[in-house]
């Protein structure tokens, strides 16, 4: 007998383009979908009404004492909250179910028995579940800055060296540190891609990744090493503090981008070689 | 494509999960336009050898051409594995769009053709979900036909078909098959093999115990099986002559022969005074050959 090599179905041009297309597609047809998106642009229009309703404000985040006085602290508020574990709830709802759902519905055999090849395959459901997360996240930052300028108001805010930020800086400083969590949120799709091939299950590939960036922060939140603390994948969530200081440091955001950059890779390709090398049996 | 060609030649293929031996050094050889059968009882390696036909499933070892093609091209082969299975939020016909636009080329053009062919048309607009395990049936038949396919590979697929589904899928597989598609088809059912297939290759254990053509295989036969019960059983075995098989088995009797013997024999049972309350087919010549290839000991 004579070992057989790993069969690799010749490319169709566009393969890969195909397969996202329908992939968005199916998401648009898809009920948790769009509950996540809606959830994304209503979530902070309620959740600035709540905080008009009341006197208290949440005093222990970063920007929360302002968020009665300017409506720029409310985007960093809700980004605050969503670092610690609506972004990655958020990403692997899409990323943690995308491969496994394939299992779950039983429609592996019928897809790859296409003139698709499973690299196309995967690049094309890779890259619908990264637009998700990044429109996701992008009308998270849009509806909470949108809900703060129109529900609070456009008054300069306050930045962390006490020096006060013009509405036009505000809004470019706010828009720039929910730029700087695209990455983070990426490394945790990558997480959820790589969940959802390896475990073929959705509530491992959805809970997945928010269980382990809950572990990541209790870890920062113990007194662990430095290093440590630099190597997990939620504190880039933090690394845009330093813009709001009055000689903005960027250190943090350079290593987080490096961590997450690194996180997205190996997952990324972890899940890859997996669903290259995996037999597809079973109903 | 140069017809000379088998469709699919395999050889020596090998495939273990874990410990399980799913496939042990099987040859198959099936030619251009012909109808080929694989048959074998549950867990004979039928399934498995598809899979890897289809790309789905790496060989541990040997060699599969399609079409002569080393590399595992899917072009110009269509089929399906076990139930096919489709998207159940997305309609039968939006579940064809899909895979029409994987397929790429011209297989859009040809989704409302494979819904009215294999008998979906007029619920193409359900979603897929809703669909019985008949009606998922025939949206596989319809998605293989979308590839226009020289070559069709099923797994089963009367399964789950109420009788005159099964009857349709018959009749669309024999018309095809006339058109020159190539089939290979694996079923449990023999009367269905016989009914179709040119060819058989019945599988026991992940190995092949017969490959040959349907002629072939019928001079292997041996007698068909009748149940009988009769009104003294114990005198009826006794009068049983040359060229039968006459034994007690729960049931009534179970006798092994062939038609006239078995006439000769039942007027032979009137004469001396037994009564035959009960005569039927227990199973057909190459029915009892499947059981005895696929049930003896390796």
């Amino acid at each position: 007998m004579t070992a057989v090599a790993v069969a690799a179905r010749p490319a169709v041009r566009g393969g890969a383009w195909v397969v996202y297309r329908w992939e968005l597609i199916k998401l648009t047809r898809q009920v948790k979908a769009q509950f996540v998106m809606g959830l994304c642009l209503l979530a902070p229009f309620l959740f600035v009404v709540a905080l008009n309703a009341q006197s208290n404000v949440p005093q222990d985040t970063l920007f929360g004492r302002w968020v009665h006085d300017t409506g720029f602290s409310i985007p960093l508020v809700v980004l605050g909250f969503a670092g610690q574990w609506a972004l990655p709830a958020v990403t692997s709802v899409v990323a943690g179910d995308i491969f496994a759902c394939e299992d779950r519905y039983g429609t592996w055999k019928t897809i790859l028995t296409r003139s698709r090849s499973r690299s196309q395959i995967f690049t094309g459901k890779a890259l619908a579940a990264m637009t998700f997360s990044v429109l996701t996240t992008v009308s998270l930052a849009l509806s909470s800055l949108a809900a703060g300028v129109l529900l609070v108001g456009r008054q300069p805010m306050i930045g962390l060296s006490g020096t006060l930020l013009a509405p036009g800086h505000s809004a470019v400083l706010v828009l720039t540190s929910w730029a700087t969590v695209l990455l983070p949120v990426l490394g945790f799709t990558g997480l959820g891609l790589l969940l959802s091939v390896a475990s073929r299950n959705s509530v491992v590939g959805v809970g997945g990744p928010v269980v382990i960036g809950l572990v990541m922060q209790l870890v920062s939140l113990v007194n662990a090493p430095p290093i440590v603390r630099m190597l997990l994948l939620t504190t880039p969530f933090g690394a845009w503090h330093g813009l709001f200081t009055a000689e903005p440091y960027y250190g943090p955001l350079v290593q987080g981008a490096v961590v997450s950059v690194v996180y997205f890779a190996v997952c990324v390709g972890g899940a890859y070689a997996l669903l290259r090398r995996r037999d597809v049996t079973g109903s | 494509m140069d017809n000379a060609r088998p469709a699919i030649e395999a050889r020596d293929l090998a495939k273990r999960f874990e410990e399980t031996v799913a496939v042990a050094g099987v040859d198959l050889r099936v030619g251009p336009g012909r109808v080929h059968g694989l048959v074998g009882p549950n867990g004979a390696g039928k399934t498995t050898l598809l899979t890897m036909l289809l790309g789905l499933v790496r060989p541990d070892a040997g060699s599969i051409q399609i079409f002569g093609r080393d590399e595992r091209r899917l072009d110009g082969v269509g089929g399906f594995v076990e139930s096919p299975r489709f998207y159940p939020y997305l309609s039968g016909r939006r579940n064809l769009a899909l895979l029409a636009d994987l397929d790429g080329g011209d297989a859009a053009t040809r989704i409302e053709e494979s819904l009215r062919v294999a008998g979906l048309l007029d619920q193409a607009g359900a979603k897929a979900g809703g669909y019985s395990v008949g009606m998922r049936q025939r949206l596989g038949i319809a998605a293989a036909l979308l590839r226009d396919p020289k070559l069709l590979i099923l797994d089963e697929p009367a399964s789950g078909l109420d009788p005159a589904g099964m009857r349709d899928m018959r009749a669309l597989l024999a018309r095809l098959a006339a058109e020159g598609t190539t089939v290979l088809l694996s079923s449990h059912d023999m009367d269905e093999v016989e009914d179709l297939c040119d060819d058989v290759t019945i599988m026991r254990t992940g190995r092949v115990v017969f490959d040959g053509s349907m002629e072939q295989l019928r001079e292997k036969a041996p007698d068909p099986a009748y149940r009988l019960s009769t009104s003294d059983d114990d005198k009826a075995v006794t009068l049983a002559g040359p060229g039968l098989e006459v034994r007690a088995d729960g049931d009534g009797l179970l006798v092994h022969a062939q038609q006239d013997r078995l006439d000769t024999y039942v007027i032979a049972l009137g004469r001396a005074g037994v009564a035959v309350r009960r005569l039927e087919l227990e199973s057909s010549a190459l029915t009892a050959l499947f059981f005895r290839l696929t049930e003896e000991d390796a």
